[in-house]
């Protein structure tokens, strides 16, 4: 037959251009001589430039929806659970000394907790279904046990910010009931509170790791990351606002939380571009390179930790510095909570990125 | 007598009984589901789909009955330059499309150039990463073993997007709730199978209980492998190392990679636990160097 002959006269012609391809094990086929230059009705199939199968650089995955709301929402909260934390342990640990850094701290966490439901209602798809999230006690998905562990905080964290309040415009309470409720409510923050602002620091972190984005994708480095951010960002907070007041007798606690979790966030920060590799592209080489290396890196690690290395030296400068330092410390965690949402959907939308994360071999 | 809910063409859920089922099985197992029902109500099997690719035509005749069958929008008129798919993806307003792979540089097993083509659809995963983490326990099991999003309870939140590792969920621009394949659950309470699978003209995509199937697509790869098409292989068919079986599986004749599919899809929940042991260690271990530090201020103040 004509068509026949025809075909069998492109095979002899591939033949001898030595295009004739190979077959491996699974069936998968890849030209012999691949650079040679081909025609263009055989440079059809799609492949990546590897000669891997790709399917028209289309990507695999969806991008995640999550935006400012969520960036902020991520800032917020870890500045709030630190300052809370560092308040009821300056409570329980200092003697008595440190009553204005648990003030500071109070104050801190309920400002910076007050916007964090709306964030959050906000970013829903149908916000006036937010009440949904606490339909069901679901444990095994973080953004539900988040739901829940955010109500329990903002309920003990608010009878804590009470008290405070309380404290502050009453004094020390007198009477039997006045005094049990006080210690009631103290206890029960302390108690209660204390763990779900360690959880709260850092859950975001896990829930950002909980998924298929392949700049999050189960990294365990997030969670730690986020939680340290948390901790050194409220204590820098409840610094600017006891500094702001004066006060630099007993911000040496804080200090000290801040520098050791500059160091933390140093450590946690590399585990993570470590164990992302080529998947952190758009945090390490992308659109968020400079929020990364000038914001998280430059302004939140490096230049804090030089302003209060100088603030030790030079005592007269000493006051400016380290209020500098402790805005810086909140900057480059402003800048990590926003690089790290951002660059999810810049990630998901990679078809490279997609293909290297669902190789077997990983 | 079966646990049947009323439903209306789009796929919403009517009836108290079947509400409060899926509400309080928000977080079962699939075959904690299927196990209850069968004690309640007659045995149900899972059902799922088989997309044999060797026979697919690229008619679209799916796609069409799907977007008709679900009242779903049109995604506009855009040309791709991608072979004949437009469509590119599954999406929120799209839950089957056909991927087309025109191979030509290849000398085929019978010495010719060869076209691939896929309907794609929700997978219908056993242990599904979206079920998982839905917070408001929207996306359940229903008793026909199939993944599916109650879309009066779904509030937005994008999570199950993330989770996907076969990106099929999208969250509505226009309800702004998550949006997916719901294997035609209106129809099969009806008993009818599902629009892409009645409309398919060449049954390509095949529906029923999914054991079945499964003995039906392994035949198959034996007859097109004693044929000398040793490239046919099923996708999703077994439990892999990392992933559950899918309900709705592929016979395929390459790369996963090839037809857009991973090559190993992964479960978001793997090692969650751990992350949330080391982040938790992390912050207690920064409140305990406060407190030590809080301890020392005071101690030297009294000393």
């Amino acid at each position: 037959m004509p068509e026949e002959i025809v075909l069998e006269q492109i095979r002899r012609t591939q033949e001898k251009e030595g295009l004739r391809p190979h077959e491996n094990a699974r069936g998968v086929v890849v030209p012999k001589t691949t650079g040679q230059p081909v025609s263009e009705v055989q440079a059809l199939t799609k492949r990546d430039g590897s000669g891997a199968p790709a399917y028209y650089d289309v990507p695999m995955l969806k991008p995640p929806v999550w935006k400012w709301e969520i960036a902020n929402y991520f800032f917020l909260e870890g500045v709030s659970a630190g300052a809370f934390l560092l308040a009821r342990l300056a409570e329980r640990f200092g003697g008595g000394r440190y009553r204005d850094v648990t003030r500071a701290g109070t104050i801190v966490a309920a400002a910076t907790f007050a916007p964090c439901p709306a964030l959050l209602i906000k970013d829903l798809g149908d916000p006036k279904r937010f009440h949904y999230m606490l339909r069901v006690f679901k444990p095994g998905s973080p953004m539900n046990l988040g739901a829940w562990t955010l109500t329990g905080y903002g309920a003990f964290m608010s009878a804590a910010a009470f008290r405070e309040w309380y404290r502050n415009a009453a004094g020390e309470p007198e009477g039997r009931l006045a005094k049990a409720a006080d210690s009631t409510i103290g206890i029960a923050s302390d108690a209660i509170g204390i763990p779900l602002a360690i959880l709260l620091a850092g859950y975001t972190g896990v829930l950002l790791s909980t998924s298929n984005t392949p700049l999050w994708a189960r990294n365990p480095w997030i969670g730690p990351l986020f939680g340290v951010s948390a901790m050194s960002t409220g204590a820098a907070a409840t610094r600017l606002l006891l500094r702001s007041k004066h006060r630099n007798v007993t911000e040496k606690p804080l200090e000290r939380v801040e520098s050791v979790g500059r160091m933390a966030e140093a450590a946690t920060l590399a585990g993570y571009l470590a164990s992302a590799g080529t998947l952190a592209a758009p945090l390490t080489k992308g659109r968020y390179a400079a929020h990364l290396w000038g914001g998280v890196v430059g302004a939140g690690l490096v230049a804090s930790t030089v302003a209060e290395t100088v603030a030790k030296r030079y005592k007269k400068a000493s006051p400016f510095l380290k209020l500098a330092g402790a805005a810086l410390t909140l900057v480059g965690a402003y800048a990590l909570k926003w690089a790290m949402v951002h660059a999810g959907p810049p990630s998901a939308k990679d078809p490279k990125a997609n293909r290297e994360m669902s190789r077997a071999s990983r | 007598m079966t646990l049947m809910t009323t439903h209306n063409g789009r796929g919403e859920s009517g009836g108290v009984v079947g509400k409060a089922i899926r509400n309080v099985f928000a977080r079962a197992e699939p075959g904690e589901v299927m196990r209850i029902q069968e004690r309640a109500a007659d045995s149900q099997p899972r059902m799922g789909f088989f997309t044999d690719t060797t026979v697919c035509i690229g008619c679209k005749a799916c796609e069409v009955a799907c977007k008709q069958w679900n009242q779903l929008p049109s995604d506009g008129i855009k040309f791709t330059g991608n072979s004949y798919d437009n469509t590119s993806h599954l999406s929120e307003t799209t839950w089957r499309h056909v991927a087309f792979v025109e191979q030509m540089d290849r000398q085929g097993i019978h010495g010719k150039d060869r076209w691939l083509m896929m309907s794609d659809v929700c997978k219908h995963c056993d242990d599904a990463p979206c079920e998982n983490a839905c917070p408001t326990g929207a996306l359940v099991y229903n008793e026909f073993g199939n993944v599916y999003v109650q879309p009066d309870i779904c509030n937005g939140c994008g999570y199950c997007v993330t989770a996907c590792p076969f990106g099929v969920l999208g969250r509505s621009e226009v309800d702004g709730h998550a949006h997916k394949c719901t294997l035609c659950f209106d129809r099969q309470t009806m008993g009818m199978e599902p629009a892409c699978a009645k409309a398919c003209p060449t049954d390509s995509i095949q529906f029923g209980p999914i054991e079945e199937l499964r003995a039906k697509a392994r035949k198959r790869v034996e007859e097109l492998h004693a044929r000398g098409e040793t490239d046919a292989w099923l996708y999703g068919a077994d439990e892999t190392e990392e992933y559950s079986r899918l309900n709705a599986f592929f016979l395929l004749k390459d790369h996963p990679h090839a037809y857009n599919l991973p090559e190993q899809p992964r479960r978001a929940k793997k090692g969650m636990a751990m992350r949330y042991l080391f982040s938790l260690a992390a912050t207690a271990a920064l409140a305990a160097i406060s407190a030590v530090a809080f301890m020392e201020g005071s101690r030297s103040q009294n000393a």
